[in-house]
């Protein structure tokens, strides 16, 4: 029963990337890059999913991991001239370590203050970027496309910039992040996850540990965000601080949101929708944040499962 | 006494749990022995859910000390209890009403399975429970409760008092060898009643039962053991019949 519902899932996850993959030779070049930006987005949404969604823990200072990544990395090639590779590897590592010893502190907390205690090191990661200026060039960020080296396929040369390349680096972060999200939800501890989200102190009294659980969530999940970060400089070639603002904390919750927290393909969806409806309006009036808010609360009144949430709940029983 | 020779499975001593000035639990020295039904029972605000809640560390107790097979488990935290096997199962019925009532018990079963599978071999150590095992061993436990063919109904659906039995399932599953029972049949029907007396007898051939009840019939009937407590401390002791002829515990409780 189990089994069949994981099959399903990997079909129909499956069948949206192979979508995806088909829609590069399609788009014109504007969507090109926006769906590879989309993609590169949605793998953070999926990491953070899988601590709100499947875990139960809301964080309000994801976009220190998101940007940890992305500051190792892009400092990583800046300063130590490692490789394209060698600042991906430095940013997941820097994030691992950064997300264990914040789990280790916050986890002590539990509901609103495990919020604000988040959003305090949020914060200070980001007000910290800022403070050291000369080391991390604060508000203006930097370019990486003079220090990243060429991407070499089949002795062919390729810009990591390079819209098709960026494309399916994009597609494979995405489809790694969705494929090892699945089958982490479809194993053992998956199901100690969703029993902490549902019930933690029912969870403890069946012989559990719940915080050993927590920590593995939001380390997995930090690092995951940290590795989205770090891949994006690398396609993007652009550090910058708006990546450690608030509203790039806030930005997952929404879209995990409406897309339905706790399914898996609902980050990507939410990420979607939300990145056209802000490009849409944004043609239209400068004062887009009134749209999107205008739809977050129509959304929540009529849909509070999301999109994918309500679909499962309706039809789709087996939907991860 | 003969029992007095018996090794005990559970004692505390001087167990002792304030809440602000109101002692709940009073220097309580409780001694649970094997192999038989032990039951608690006093008026409401005795001090029994209390006891019980410190026993497998809901509740941490102001002072004094438990142990459990000869080892002090004061300080273990609620979840190495249950890994040594002191199974608590709620008052209020607490599964997870959101899943299905397979990955209720599948919950349980997996923990277990584990337990038994690390001491095997070091490949046993590293992987994974098998969801063939899990889905076996979720059947048999269900089967023994009598809720058979539930397995993907949701928990929260079904009527409460399948919802008491596939509690006592959950806590089957985690492979007690002390389970603790809050009040099981309240706010059951009379032929519920019956049936879980029943179910709880049974049980009892394997583990160790320990008994919180308000229904005297209940009690009288299933246990071999009767605690009584009031104010927070042990009035009495001793068989059923024992109980039913003690004075105080008459004037206190019983009413009569």
């Amino acid at each position: 029963m189990r089994k069949k519902s994981l099959v399903y899932s990997l079909f129909f996850q499956g069948g949206i990337l192979l979508l995806l993959f088909i829609l590069q030779f399609i788009l014109p070049t504007y969507h090109h890059s926006s769906v590879s930006k989309i993609m590169v987005l949605a793998s953070y949404a999926v990491a953070y999913n899988f601590l709100l969604g499947y875990t139960g823990l809301m964080s309000l200072g994801h976009a220190m991991f998101f940007a940890a990544g992305m500051y190792a990395a892009g400092l990583g090639i800046y300063y130590l001239e490692l490789s394209a590779l060698g600042g991906l590897l430095f940013g997941a590592g820097f994030t691992l370590v950064i997300s264990l010893l914040f789990g280790l502190f916050a986890l002590r907390t539990s509901g609103v203050s495990f919020l604000i205690v988040t959003l305090m090191f949020g914060q200070t990661f980001y007000l910290s970027i800022l403070y050291f200026n000369e080391f991390t060039f604060g508000q203006d960020g930097f370019s990486l496309a003079k220090y990243l080296g060429k991407l070499i396929i089949i002795n062919k040369e390729y810009l990591y910039s390079n819209p098709d390349v960026r494309y399916n680096f994009a597609l494979i972060l995405l489809t790694a992040y969705l494929l090892i999200s699945t089958l982490i939800m479809f194993s053992p501890v998956g199901r100690i996850l969703i029993a902490i989200r549902e019930n933690e102190s029912r969870t403890q009294l069946l012989g559990y540990n719940v915080f050993y659980y927590k920590l593995f969530a939001l380390v997995l999940s930090g690092t995951f965000s940290g590795i989205a970060g770090a891949t994006h400089a690398l396609l993007f070639t652009y550090v910058g601080t708006t990546f450690a603002e608030i509203h790039h904390s806030i930005s997952p919750i929404l879209w995990t949101l409406l897309g339905g927290a706790g399914t898996v393909i609902g980050p990507l969806l939410g990420t979607g929708i939300m990145y056209y409806l802000v490009d849409i309006i944004s043609g239209i009036t400068s004062n887009y944040q009134l749209v999107v808010g205008a739809v977050l609360i129509l959304m929540i009144i009529w849909f509070p499962m999301g999109i994918m949430g309500t679909l499962r709940q309706k039809w789709m029983k087996w939907l991860p | 006494m003969d029992e007095m020779a018996a090794v005990e499975l559970l004692s505390t001593h001087k167990l002792t749990r304030q809440y602000g000035g109101l002692v709940a639990v009073d220097e309580v020295n409780f001694k649970l022995y094997p192999d038989r039904i032990h039951a608690i029972i006093g008026p409401n605000g005795a001090g029994k859910t209390t006891l019980v809640s410190l026993i497998c560390g809901r509740t941490a107790p102001s002072s004094g000390r438990i142990s459990f097979k000869g080892n002090d488990i004061t300080g273990l935290s609620s979840a190495k209890r249950v890994q040594a096997g002191i199974v608590y199962t709620f008052q209020v019925t607490s599964v997870f009403s959101n899943l299905s009532c397979y990955e209720n018990v599948a919950l349980s079963v997996q923990r277990n399975l584990r337990a038994q599978q690390k001491g095997t071999s070091m490949l046993g150590k590293w992987s994974m429970v098998s969801e063939a095992d899990i889905e076996q061993a979720v059947s048999k436990y269900l089967l023994e409760v009598g809720l058979e063919g539930v397995e993907m109904q949701i928990a929260g659906t079904l009527p409460y008092g399948h919802q008491k039995l596939l509690e006592v399932a959950m806590s089957l599953a985690a492979g007690p060898k002390l389970l603790i029972l809050d009040e099981p049949t309240q706010g059951l029907a009379e032929a519920e009643i019956e049936n879980l007396t029943q179910l709880i007898r049974g049980i009892s051939k394997s583990v160790n039962v320990l008994l919180i009840e308000h229904n005297m019939e209940v009690v009288f009937n299933l246990a071999d053991h009767v605690t009584v407590m009031d104010n927070g401390s042990i009035l009495a002791e001793g068989t059923p019949t024992e109980i039913e002829n003690n004075h105080a515990v008459q004037a206190s409780y019983l009413g009569n």
